[in-house]
C-alpha cells in the first residue's frame, strides 16, 4: 500500500488489517505524524479509527523513485495506491502523474494482477448544475494541479491495464467524514463518505471478483438524497453497501427565522 | 471549428518549441516561407515559469512541438511523461498570462496505433496509447492542453489544434514537407478565426499522408483547414 500516511489510508488499512498481510509504504515514516495530525483539535478527533490496530512491515518509498517502487511490490498479491500531493505546480505531477506510472510498471513487473487505484473525484465542478451523475461522465479536471494531475495518472493507469493483464479498480472520493460526525462540513459536497465506509470500499476493491473490464472506476459516497452523486456499480460489481448516510446532516434541526424583506428600498 | 474570414497580418510572431524533433526545421522553413517571425526554443526547460514566461511575450501564436521532441531525445522513462505534461502545463498557462491565444499542438497517431488495421479510425475515436512513454506522454500533454480549452474556471481560454501526425518512418510515412503544411494551414485558419466565436476550441486533426495509402484518413483536416487539397502555403497569410 502505497501512500499510506493519510487519512484515506489510515482508514483502508483499519479495514484490509483484519485478514491481510500488509506492507505499507510512504515517503513519511510512520514515527512522523500526519501534518494535520500536529495540529491536532478538531483533526484529530476526526482521524480515521483503527481498533483492530496490528504492526504491518514498513518500507520508505517515494513514488516518484521507480526503483524505490518496484521493490516495494516485491511478493505482493495486490497494490493499493494512495499516494498524492495537492496543489503543488513541480510534486502533483511527479506524485499523481509519475508515481501513478512506476506504481503500474511494478506491478506487471512482478505479475500483480489487482491494482487499487484511488483519486478524487473530477466529476464535480464540470458538472455543477447536473443530477444524476455518474462515474463514467467524462473527467473535467480542468488546469487545477490536484484534480488535473490525478486525472492524469488516472489516464495511466487505464492504459496499463487496457494493454497488460492485471485489473484495476478505481476509488473515486471527495469529502470524508466520521460516521457519526454531528455536521457536515462547510462546504462539503453531497459526495460524502464515513471513514468506516471508505475502509469497507478498500476491502470489497481488493477482493471483489474479477471485473467486466481491465480499468473500473467507481464513486465511492454514501447513499445521500440529493439525486445527485450514485454509487450504483460499486454496491453492483464490488458488493460494497455504505452504511453510513449522514440523515444527522440533513434534517431540519431548527426552526428558522422567519425572512423579513427589506421594505426600505 | 469556426472561422470567420479575415485578413492576417504579416510579420506576426511565432514561437516554436520542440525545434529539435524531426518536424522542427521543416515546420520553422514553412513558418518562416509563410512569412511568420518565428522564436524558436531548442532545449529550453519548458517545465520552468521563470524560463517560459520571456518566450511567450509579444509572441501571436505558439506552435508547441516539445512533446514530440522529448519522446525522441529523452530516455524511454517515466521522466519524459513528467517533463511533456508538467511543461506543457507551464506552456499553456503562460500563454494564457500573457494574452496568447492560439496554439498548434504537435501530438502522434500512434496513439490510435492499437485499433485494427482494417478500421477506418477518425479524430471522433477514443485514443487508446500504449502505456510506453513515446505514446504516453503526447497523449498527455495532449490532456492537459484541452483543458485549457475548456476549464469553466477560467475567464479566457486558449484555442488549441491538436495535429496527431502519422508515423515519419517507413515507405508509407507522412513526409516532414507534409506535416509541416499541415502545422501553417492549422496556425493560418487559427488566426484567422475570431478568439470569441463559438465552437469547440480544442479541434483534433488527424494528419497523415495525403496519398490513398495512407492508414489514417485525414478527411477532418482536408475539411478543417484544407489539408491534402492544396498543398500551396502561398495563399496562407494574405498581403
Amino acid at each position: 500500500m502505497y501512500g499510506v500516511g493519510g487519512p484515506v489510508g489510515e482508514a483502508a488499512v483499519a479495514e484490509l488489517e483484519r485478514d491481510h498481510t500488509l506492507r505499507l509504504a510512504d515517503v513519511r515514516p510512520p514515527s512522523e505524524p500526519h501534518p494535520r495530525l500536529q495540529q491536532g483539535g478538531r483533526a484529530t478527533e476526526e482521524w480515521p479509527k483503527r481498533p483492530h490496530r496490528k504492526e504491518h512491515e514498513y518500507v520508505q518509498v517515494d513514488v516518484t523513485n521507480a526503483e524505490q517502487v518496484l521493490a516495494a511490490a516485491e511478493g505482493m498479491d495486490a497494490i493499493v495506491n494512495l499516494s498524492v500531493i495537492r496543489p503543488d505546480p513541480v510534486m502533483s505531477f511527479r506524485v499523481n502523474m509519475l508515481g501513478a506510472y512506476n506504481v503500474m510498471q511494478a506491478a506487471i513487473t512482478h505479475g500483480v494482477k489487482r491494482v487499487v487505484h484511488t483519486g478524487p473525484e473530477t466529476i464535480i465542478t464540470g458538472y455543477w448544475n447536473d443530477f444524476d451523475i455518474s462515474v463514467e461522465a467524462p473527467p473535467r479536471p480542468g488546469i487545477h494541479y490536484y484534480l488535473l494531475t490525478k486525472y492524469l495518472g488516472q489516464e495511466v493507469v487505464r492504459s496499463f491495464a487496457e494493454h497488460h493483464n492485471l485489473e484495476v479498480v478505481a476509488l473515486y472520493f471527495h469529502v470524508f467524514q466520521p460516521s457519526d460526525a454531528p455536521a457536515p462540513h462547510r462546504g462539503a459536497s453531497p459526495f460524502l463518505v464515513s471513514w468506516e465506509d471508505t475502509g469497507r470500499a478498500f476491502r470489497c476493491a481488493v477482493e471483489a471478483p474479477s471485473q467486466p473490464n481491465r480499468y473500473e472506476p467507481f464513486i465511492i459516497g454514501g447513499d445521500l438524497p440529493h439525486g445527485k452523486f450514485s454509487a450504483e456499480k460499486a454496491k453492483r460489481l464490488l458488493g460494497w453497501e455504505p452504511q453510513d448516510a449522514f440523515p444527522q446532516h440533513w434534517k431540519r434541526q431548527h426552526r428558522r427565522p422567519a425572512f423579513e424583506p427589506d421594505r426600505s428600498r | 471549428m469556426t472561422s470567420s474570414v479575415a485578413t492576417v497580418p504579416t510579420d506576426l510572431r511565432v514561437l516554436l518549441t520542440g525545434t529539435r524533433h524531426q518536424l522542427g526545421f521543416p515546420v520553422r522553413e514553412a513558418l518562416e516561407g509563410a512569412g511568420y517571425i518565428v522564436s524558436a526554443t531548442d532545449d529550453a526547460d519548458l517545465t520552468d515559469p521563470v524560463v517560459v514566461a520571456p518566450l511567450v511575450e509579444g509572441v501571436a501564436a505558439i506552435v508547441h512541438l516539445e512533446p514530440l521532441a522529448l519522446v525522441a531525445v529523452m530516455p524511454n522513462s517515466g521522466e519524459v511523461l513528467d517533463a511533456a505534461a508538467r511543461g506543457t502545463h507551464v506552456l499553456m498557462k503562460a500563454a494564457l498570462d500573457a494574452g496568447v491565444p492560439y496554439v498548434v499542438q504537435g501530438s502522434t497517431l500512434a496513439v490510435m496505433d492499437a485499433y485494427e488495421p482494417e478500421l477506418e479510425v477518425t479524430e471522433q475515436w477514443r485514443p487508446r496509447p500504449r502505456p510506453e512513454p513515446r505514446q504516453l506522454a503526447p497523449y498527455l500533454a495532449e490532456l492537459v492542453g484541452r483543458e485549457f480549452t475548456r476549464d469553466v474556471a477560467l475567464s479566457h481560454w486558449l484555442q488549441i489544434v491538436c495535429l496527431r501526425f502519422a508515423t515519419l518512418d517507413g515507405p508509407d510515412a507522412l513526409s516532414p514537407a507534409d506535416a509541416a503544411v499541415a502545422v501553417v494551414k492549422a496556425l493560418s485558419r487559427l488566426l484567422q478565426s475570431d478568439a470569441k466565436a463559438r465552437g469547440h476550441r480544442w479541434n483534433v486533426l488527424h494528419i497523415d499522408a495525403p496519398s490513398p495509402g495512407a492508414r489514417y484518413s485525414s478527411h477532418g483536416a482536408a475539411r478543417a483547414i484544407g489539408y491534402g487539397i492544396t498543398q500551396d502555403l502561398t495563399q496562407e497569410v494574405a498581403q
